[in-house]
């Protein structure tokens, strides 16, 4: 891929939260790129800093967080900008943010107003970052309900959030996520609260918008099974870094971090047999303010190497032109240890 | 007379029914009934593991508090085979004649976090039952949660710690070693994993196939993530807006299933490999119907591509179409659906 097909290219990104009991590093280095039209999987347990990407890309971080470092090139329109750079509050960001990039979020309940109507909701933001009166926007809205589908739009615009089922309410959030177009849409555990069968329609409903409107899209979930399902590329984090990234299938079928093979190994897949006995992979995840010494996995790690993986803090490298890793069985050591 | 058909079911449970009333207005008058179970028959084979699955509000969680009487059910039988050999129908039981056959019932919780008292001990917690069951020597009580402990994978040590101190899996550990403590014969497991990132869910369910091992426990295990109830199940059952549609052996319903929501569910299941992506996908439409107003005849018909005139009108029932194997579906014996394959 070279620059001029890049989307979105993030390097090195640091999100901190600095707290009284000190600084949480949300997000300690994490590399990515996006080609226009294509799907980028994010995944890693919670807490490992996920949504903390998403919010980061777009600039709306929950106080104190803050960007510490990297980069963030979003391509708009053959002008490259880092958003990571820019005021949060600029008119560019602003832009950006209305019809560029779009998020939806993990929560949808909290993502509605409970005092106005979805549809209300939904015009408001096609007319602030549109050039439509009220009456376009709302034949525009009830378009987008259509186009989710969600049945009977001429009278569910009329409805509150609470009204909706948990499918529903998902889908009038994909509704305005894409109400202006954008060309990059980040979606936060899009599926995570809803059964399999709702979750499938929500899947083919994104990927089908998708494909009509050649919109890249970033997925971000701890389901690897959904990740397998849609995802182009792959990004796997861990404890705020990324682990390893590479195309969907090299993930799968040669993952290189001693984590993703674990994580891959601990699903309990359909296809798997009945009674059989899971590999898991042993300890918990640290807490936050107990991060390990070098690299952040070592003592889980079956694989780690005594006087290297305790002591130094692997580089987050490319193996080759797709896939990058962090781990010394795949970095020389010598070379990289100072 | 209260009897067990087959003695080698720990547990049948008959035409059970759990309506929870709705009312509304100043006079909080009764305006209709969410049918939560409706007449559902199941049984538990002693030492198995029965997975029951179902989309979310379809009655898993009533059904399987009925079974320990946590809720008290609208109508139907709960006979259960005591360890010395009676046979009780627990449905039929007051609380002072449950008390004893409780000892023998017992139930993990989802919520690892919100299930255990925040303000006690490890002792105290899992010490709880032993307690209240009349186990008042403290020494005695120490020994026992210290066994407990090591029997589920935590140190002895930490007796006198919080449940603050411990990871969400290390949690849920707790509240299995607390169901264990009054050497149950039965574990109700409430969707013991879904709270619990990966990593951790594969620990808690090989723990619960070696204690199930170990102290040939039956488990009732509720879920929604079938991949899940696939490996620690050896036979499913599939709910379906309270009523139950199929039960058959893990093996059978995952390779052929009779019934088409089953069917439905499984296709809808992510598979996590690339190199499987369904090229031709045939999800569900629609949504789930409300257990207030339920449809006519089958309550699938609405979803189902397979259905007929007869399943508007006609509600099916739940018949055994093969030995073992049970689905309530008026044209079970006619199509041929897909399971997952190999
Ligand atoms: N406002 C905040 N203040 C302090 N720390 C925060 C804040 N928001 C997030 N964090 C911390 O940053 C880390 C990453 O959080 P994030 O929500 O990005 O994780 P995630 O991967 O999305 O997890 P999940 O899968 O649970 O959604 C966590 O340790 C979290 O506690
Ligand atoms: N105490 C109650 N009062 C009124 N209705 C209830 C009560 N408990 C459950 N219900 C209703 O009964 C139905 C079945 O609920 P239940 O919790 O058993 O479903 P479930 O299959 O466990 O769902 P989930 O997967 O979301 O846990 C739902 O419609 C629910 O709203
Ligand atoms: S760098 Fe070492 S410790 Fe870290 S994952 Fe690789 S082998 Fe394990
Ligand atoms: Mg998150
Ligand atoms: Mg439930």
């Amino acid at each position: 891929m070279n620059d001029k097909e890049k989307l979105l290219s993030v390097e090195d990104l640091k999100i901190h939260f600095p707290t009284d009991e000190g600084i949480v590093k949300a997000v300690d280095g994490v590399s990515f790129d996006l080609e226009a039209g294509k799907t980028l999987g994010i995944v890693g347990e919670s807490g490992c800093g996920k949504s903390t990407v998403g919010k980061g890309i777009l600039n709306i971080l929950e106080k104190p967080g803050r960007i510490v470092g990297g980069s963030i090139y979003w391509n708009s329109d053959g002008n490259k900008v880092d958003l990571a750079a820019i005021n949060p509050n600029s008119p560019t960001m602003r832009s950006v943010r209305g019809s560029e990039i779009a998020l939806v979020f993990q929560e949808p309940m909290t993502s509605f107003s409970p005092v106005h109507s979805v549809g209300n909701q939904i015009i408001e933001m096609i007319m602030l970052h549109k050039d439509m009166n009220k009456k376009e926007a709302k034949e525009w809205a009830m378009e987008l309900f259509d186009m989710v589908g969600i049945p009977n739009a001429s009278t569910r615009v009329n409805n509150y959030a609470h009204e909706f089922s948990g499918g529903l309410r998902q889908r009038a959030m994909i509704a305005m996520a894409i109400s202006c177009e954008p060309k990059l849409l980040i979606a936060d555990e899009p599926t995570t609260a809803l059964d399999v069968t709702t979750q499938a329609q929500i899947l083919d409903l994104l990927q089908e918008l998708q494909q009509k409107h050649q919109m890249a899209m970033i997925l971000i979930t701890h389901n690897l099974g959904v990740v397998a399902e849609v995802c182009d590329d792959v990004s796997v984090m861990y404890l705020g870094r990324g682990a390893e990234k590479g195309p969907v299938d090299s993930i799968f079928h040669d993952s290189k971090h001693p984590y993703t093979k674990g994580l891959l190994e601990s699903i309990p897949s359909i296809n798997s047999a009945q009674g059989e006995r899971l590999k898991s992979i042993v300890g918990t995840i640290p807490a936050p303010f107990n991060r390990p010494n070098g690299c952040t996995f070592h003592p889980r790690c079956p694989s780690s190497i005594k006087g290297v993986c305790d002591t130094y803090t692997p580089k987050y490298l490319p193996l080759n032109n797709e896939e990058k890793v962090s781990c010394f069985l795949h970095h020389d050591p010598e070379k990289e240890v100072v | 007379m209260t009897q067990i058909d087959d003695k080698n079911n720990i547990l049948e449970v008959k035409n059970l029914t759990k309506y929870f009333p709705i009312k509304s207005g100043f006079f909080k008058r009764l305006v209709g009934n969410v049918q939560a179970v409706d007449d559902v028959n199941f049984n538990l084979i002693e030492g198995e593991t029965l997975g029951l699955v179902g989309e979310s509000g379809c009655g898993k969680t009533t059904a399987s508090r009925c079974v320990l009487r946590a809720v008290d059910p609208t109508s139907g039988e709960i006979n259960f085979r005591t360890s010395d050999g009676n046979t009780v129908d627990m449905a039929s039981l007051n609380s002072r004649e449950l008390r004893p056959i409780r000892k023998e019932i017992q139930m993990i919780f989802q919520d690892p976090f919100s299930s255990l008292n925040a303000r006690m001990t490890l002792l105290d917690i899992v010490g709880e039952p032993l307690l209240v069951n009349g186990v008042s020597n403290r020494d005695e009580r120490l020994e026992r949660v210290s066994e407990l402990l090591t029997l589920v994978g935590l140190r002895p040590e930490y007796m006198q710690r919080y449940p603050h101190a411990f990871s969400g899996g290390e949690r849920q550990r707790i509240g299995i070693a607390r169901a264990l403590a009054l050497n149950p014969r039965v574990v109700v497991a409430d969707e013991p994993v879904s709270a619990l990132d990966v990593s951790v869910q594969a620990q808690v369910i090989n723990l619960l196939m070696d204690l199930q091992e170990q102290l040939k426990l039956t488990y009732l295990f509720v879920a929604h993530d079938l991949s899940v109830v696939k490996q620690i199940s050896d036979r499913v059952a599939v709910m379906y807006v309270g009523k139950m549609v199929e039960i058959a052996s893990t093996k059978k319903i995952f390779e052929k299933p009779l019934h088409p929501y089953t069917e439905a569910l499984l296709n809808a299941v992510p598979v996590p490999d690339p190199r499987k992506r369904k090229s031709e996908k045939k999800h569900l439409s629609g949504e789930v119907a409300n257990p207030a107003s339920p449809p006519s005849g089958c309550y699938f018909h609405p979803r189902c591509p397979y259905a007929q005139d007869i399943c508007k009108t006609t509600k099916p029932t739940l018949e055994e179409v093969q030995p073992g194997r049970f689905v309530s579906c008026h044209r079970a014996k006619e199509l041929d659906l897909t399971g997952i394959a190999k």
